[in-house]
């Protein structure tokens, strides 16, 4: 049984201690012979010294073997306590748990990141573990969503280890729960009786493991303590580490819309941007900033703006503002711009880049499907197609479309080919009481190619009667979407009042936003039905409105009516809205008011990028991919490759970027930011009585141990913990103090025995007979 | 064994042996002073300075002994008899040569030398005749024993040699006169066991005292050169024989200092020169207890040569032969004058 750090290393030992033999041997070997005469003497010495010489001989070479397989033994660091040397006899299993996590990533100075230290101790552990002997490991990285690198014990430990140190760092947060459910799952299968113990390789940061949460205990209660898993965990990180990450990046028009110059000059693009950080520690204390440039899909970057950031005492976040200027060549180089903000400098690089994708275009095509009118009317006469369209496009009065952002497309509703809608970036049905089957049709091919739709009450009739409205059953049939709209118009009387969430969404105007909308009334709606009356709102966007039960996220509200609601399309890309009320003066005398132009312009623009961007997620979490969606390739980023996607395929996207996700004819369905994640970023040690506890609840009490080397081990703990610690000693100390008292040793036998200072003891006989006389027969007398 | 009996009686000029190698003219030069006189009173076959204990017929007169059956009735001193009525023999004192028996060891063991040929030599030679750079044991004990001869040539007595491992290897005959040098000297320097590639033989001292004592004789001065590098008592016991004869006896212990001191470091297999086989050792951890094994040996060994009278010399191969010798002869003259003043 193998209980050895580095086995190999014991191995080559031990096979030196053959050295000191084949030296004996060869240097025997070589000798020359010694002719002698008087050999009577000799033989009569080598009779009474034989026995001893053999056993000082033998004491000698027991020692010079004992040095060198003491050195082998230490060098080969054999582990004494649990999981060591009396663990008792069978192969053991090993299950590695490894935190790769954004936390894992916090770096002392520059130096080595903990992953690292994490790895090193890893290949210590797996160092030890002998496959002949039948050790078996496996390997789990905690970084979200927790992954099982080698699935099951393997007796390839070479292998293991490989995958060890093929272990990059990961931006997503640590999924503590999924790695023990992974190892909880493989351990169950484990031979009972075996030997078997989690390793758990992490910095105990809190953004790794939340010591608040108890875990599942790895044993299951009533457990014998002889066969129970054992735990051996890696000290919890003391350092307090610096960082300033980066939240979010916003810009105040989620649409960059690069027209043709008036002039002919190409103007750049001022893009207001919004960066909110967030600090642990005291780094950038007073100082620091925030760096934001705009990339191309080609990675071809705007030169970089900082803005500073003043960090007070004991401020935790901050939020900076300002302006890039992108090229509007850049701009109409591609469908997506990237705004990517930087911070830099603290211990924690891998939350320091935050990007999210802005939509790009030339101009803007929305389509205007509405009646058909003929001839010149006044704004009296207007429809709700003529509003719309004038409120899209009020520059196309003058008849100059240079410079226009917005060009619209009138098409008739009643047309039978509304094919043309399906090039337009936005849909907006003005009349859809006209719109025959085959309209619906097109209209769902244009939310499900990522477009926005959005409807406007209408009635068959029009005008200010009270018609029905018999295509309010096409919304779910055709369009797919959840929301129950009357077939009958409803009378109402009231003013216009924006949902926390229609804030959002026409935040660009939100300032303004309360004296906008004080003068619109509403005499008119095709209302929404709720689907229930308690107080779930769980769609309602709203938040703290009344309660209904309507799918999507409510923006704006006429009274207890839902003027406005947006909804993604149902594959999960493209937006619909609904307006509930039609864009008639009969309806509301929102056309006429200021607020008509700022609401559909916001409408177009935050529709359009909420149509065609998903979301932003964090990195591991697994995305919702719209329908038809196969691939997510990367954007400005010429080092990325593509990943599958698809929600049936259950891809995660672990690497920060941003991702353009395209269907299988490679058209773009949406465009998708992954960041690290935020609760990665929580760097702050736990204390070492949470982690004793949260281990104690995992192991049991005294049923773990520190990872021998692991940075940080240290022997001050509970009562339960330094017994466990002692009998986890490695041995290898002890050893090369024996190694070193055995050299000693050997060195004062080998002078007692090699007799190097006999000559001085005894001069020999000559020397004394010379001393005691010249004559021979004195000679003879002084030798007596 | 292997008789030598017929002497090389043209040594000078010999391109074969080149005497000097063995007998240094500084060492010459030193011995010339001094005489060689026998501790003892040996028998000898021609008049000289040395008394002999044998009665002969026409010396001075010693003692007179009890007649027992069998002696020789020319002998009885009739003038005592015809006083007392007794039977005595009249026996008288005796002028004799000295007759000097070298017993040189050639076993295996005296094939070790840690010493340059070239150093110990004194000749100028950088290697022995049969081309080792090393002085070897025998090489000092060949040395010792061409001084002995040397000197006992010169004082007009006979000199003979026995060269024995494990049993006599060479006998050359006693023999008298300036002539007899060379042949002794030119046997022991081509001796077959110390060449390169001969026999390794172990040493049996007693076995060839044995075969000697069966071939001498009249009572000698024996003198043995060897590192006596066998059971001492085996030598004990051959010494033992020799004292029964009634020879006397000196024996050069030749050893090489590293014999002595051990100065090896390195552990390595040390192989015997006897044939002992080899033992791989660390030396430093071995040289205590081999230091105290050498020790008591040599202690044993003169305690042996004290219990029967003889003398015993230990003479290290790194030392000049000269005043080895010189003290030795010095120290015999002064016991001798002493024998004769007792």
């Amino acid at each position: 049984m193998s209980s050895f750090v580095n086995p190999g290393l014991l191995v080559a030992g031990l096979l030196a201690v053959s050295l000191p033999v084949l030296i004996h041997i060869l240097l025997r070997r070589r000798r020359k012979p010694v002719p002698w005469a008087a050999m009577k003497f000799l033989m009569e010495a080598y009779r009474r010294q034989r026995r001893r010489a053999r056993l000082e001989q033998l004491l000698l070479l027991l020692a010079r073997c004992a040095v060198v397989g003491l050195l082998a033994l230490a060098v080969g660091r054999p582990m004494f306590g649990a999981g060591g040397l009396l663990s008792g006899g069978g192969a053991r299993l090993v299950c590695i748990v490894i935190d790769d996590s954004l936390t894992a990533d916090v770096r002392a100075d520059g130096g080595m990141s903990e992953l690292e230290t994490h790895k090193e101790a890893a290949l210590r552990v797996l160092g030890g573990l002998d496959a002949s002997a039948g050790d078996r490991a496996m390997l789990i990285t905690m970084g979200g969503p927790a992954t099982a690198v080698v699935e099951s014990p393997s007796s390839d430990i070479p292998g293991v280890m490989a995958a060890v140190r093929a272990i990059r760092g990961q931006a997503g947060a640590a999924d503590v729960e999924g790695a023990l459910g992974l190892a909880r799952e493989a351990m169950s299968g484990w031979p009972a009786g075996s030997v078997g113990n989690l390793v758990l390789l992490t910095g105990w940061r809190a953004g790794s493991i939340d010591l608040t949460k108890p875990p599942a205990g790895l044993n299951a209660p009533g457990t014998d303590p002889s066969a129970a898993r054992r735990v051996q965990a890696s000290a919890p990180a003391e350092r307090v580490a610096e960082n300033v990450r980066v939240v979010s990046v916003t810009s105040l028009r989620p649409v960059l819309v690069a027209p043709d110059a008036e002039d002919g000059r190409d103007e750049p693009v001022s893009v207001e941007v919004r960066v909110e950080l967030s600090r642990s520690g005291a780094l950038g204390a007073g100082s620091g900033g925030v760096s934001v440039a705009a990339v191309s899909a080609s990675g071809e970057a705007t030169e970089a703006v900082r803005l500073p950031v003043a960090w007070g005492a004991g401020q935790a976040s901050a939020v900076v503002s300002g302006t890039i200027a992108v090229p509007a060549s850049m701009a109409r180089a591609s469908s997506a711009v990237v705004l990517r903000a930087a911070v830099g400098g603290d211990s924690l690089p891998g939350d320091d880049v935050w990007s999210v994708p802005l939509v790009s275009r030339r101009v803007l095509r929305v389509a205007v499907v509405a009646r058909s009118t003929s001839g010149m009317v006044t704004p009296g006469e207007y429809s709700a197609g003529d509003w719309l369209s004038l409120a899209l496009s009020p520059e196309a009065a003058t008849f100059d479309r240079r410079g226009m952002e917005v060009e619209v497309v009138r098409i008739d509703a009643g047309s039978e080919d509304l094919g043309s809608v399906l090039g337009c970036d936005a849909v907006f049905v003005a009349s859809p009481e006209a719109l025959n089957a085959s309209g619906w049709t097109v209209l769902r091919r244009a939310i499900d190619g990522g477009a926005l739709v959005a409807l406007f009450a209408g009635v068959a009739g029009g005008g200010e009667s009270a018609g029905v409205a018999a295509w309010a059953e096409r919304v779910p049939a055709d369009l797919g979407l959840a929301w129950r709209i009357a077939r009958e118009s409803k009378a109402v009387e009231s003013g216009v009042a924006a949902t926390s969430a229609g804030r959002g969404f026409l935040s660009q105007i939100g300032p303004e936003l309360d004296e906008l909308l004080r003068p619109v009334r509403v005499t008119r709606v095709l209302p929404i039905e709720r689907t229930g009356g308690g107080n779930g709102g769980g769609g309602d966007g709203g938040g703290g409105e009344r309660g209904t039960e309507v799918a999507g996220d409510v923006l704006l509200r006429a009274g207890d009516e839902v003027l406005m609601v947006s909804s993604p399309g149902p594959g999960g890309r493209g937006l619909a809205v609904y307006v509930s009320a039609s864009m008639e003066l009969g309806w509301t005398n929102l056309p006429a008011m200021p607020m008509m132009v700022p609401l559909a312009q916001e409408l177009l623009r935050q529709g359009v990028a909420r149509s065609l961007v998903p979301g932003v997620w964090s990195a591991g979490e697994a995305p919702g991919w719209p329908t038809g969606a196969e691939q997510a390739r990367p954007i400005a980023d010429a080092e990325g490759e593509s990943v599958r996607a698809g929600a049936q395929l259950g891809e995660t996207i672990r690497r920060v970027s941003s991702w353009r996700v395209v269907d299988g004819s490679g058209r773009t369905l949406g465009l998708a930011s992954v960041n690290s994640a935020a609760s990665g970023s929580r760097v702050e040690p736990q204390g070492e009585s949470a982690v004793r506890g949260w281990l104690d609840g995992l192991a049991g009490s005294g049923n773990w141990t520190r990872v021998s080397g692991a940075e940080g081990e240290s022997g001050a703990g509970s009562e339960g913990e330094r017994a466990s610690d002692a009998a986890a000693t490695p041995l290898d100390a002890w050893l090369l103090g024996a190694v070193l008292a055995l050299v000693l040793v050997e060195m004062v036998l080998a002078r007692r025995f090699s007799h190097a200072n006999v000559s001085e003891r005894s001069p020999g006989l000559s020397g004394t007979l010379r001393e005691s006389g010249s004559s021979g027969a004195a000679r003879g007398e002084a030798a007596a | 064994m292997r008789e030598m009996s017929d002497t090389h009686g043209s040594m000078p000029g010999s391109a074969s042996v080149d005497a000097s190698l063995y007998l240094h003219p500084q060492t010459l030069a030193r011995l010339s002073s001094f005489e060689m006189r026998a501790k003892m009173i040996v028998e000898g076959l021609s008049s000289g300075q040395h008394r002999s204990p044998f009665q002969g017929y026409s010396v001075e007169f010693a003692q007179h002994r009890p007649y027992v059956a069998g002696d020789d009735l020319r002998h009885l001193d009739w003038k005592v008899y015809g006083r007392s009525d007794k039977l005595q023999l009249k026996q008288y004192q005796q002028e004799t040569n000295l007759d000097l028996l070298l017993l040189v060891d050639s076993s295996g063991s005296m094939n070790y030398g840690s010493r340059a040929f070239a150093e110990a030599s004194g000749s100028g030679r950088e290697v022995s005749l049969d081309g080792r750079p090393n002085w070897t044991k025998f090489d000092h004990a060949t040395a010792v024993a061409a001084a002995l001869s040397y000197i006992t040539l010169r004082q007009g007595d006979r000199v003979g040699l026995v060269v024995y491992a494990d049993e006599v290897r060479l006998n050359l005959r006693r023999s008298g006169g300036q002539q007899a040098w060379r042949p002794i000297v030119s046997a022991l320097a081509t001796h077959p066991d110390q060449t390169p590639g001969g026999d390794s033989r172990p040493t049996d001292l007693r076995r060839a005292v044995d075969q000697i004592l069966g071939g001498v004789g009249n009572r000698c001065l024996m003198v043995v050169i060897s590192d006596l590098f066998q059971d001492m008592d085996q030598v004990k016991d051959a010494f033992a024989r020799v004292r029964h004869a009634g020879h006397d006896l000196i024996v050069f212990q030749v050893m090489d200092r590293a014999e002595l001191d051990f100065p090896f470091g390195e552990a390595s297999p040390f192989f015997g020169l006897e044939g002992e086989g080899t033992i791989k050792i660390d030396p430093r951890a071995m040289r205590e207890a081999y230091l105290a094994a050498v020790s008591s040996h040599l202690a044993e060994a003169r305690k042996v040569l004290r219990s029967l009278g003889f003398d015993h010399h230990l003479v290290e191969t790194h030392d000049w032969l000269g005043p080895t010798l010189a003290a030795f002869v010095s120290r015999r003259n002064a016991q001798m004058r002493r024998s004769k003043r007792g």
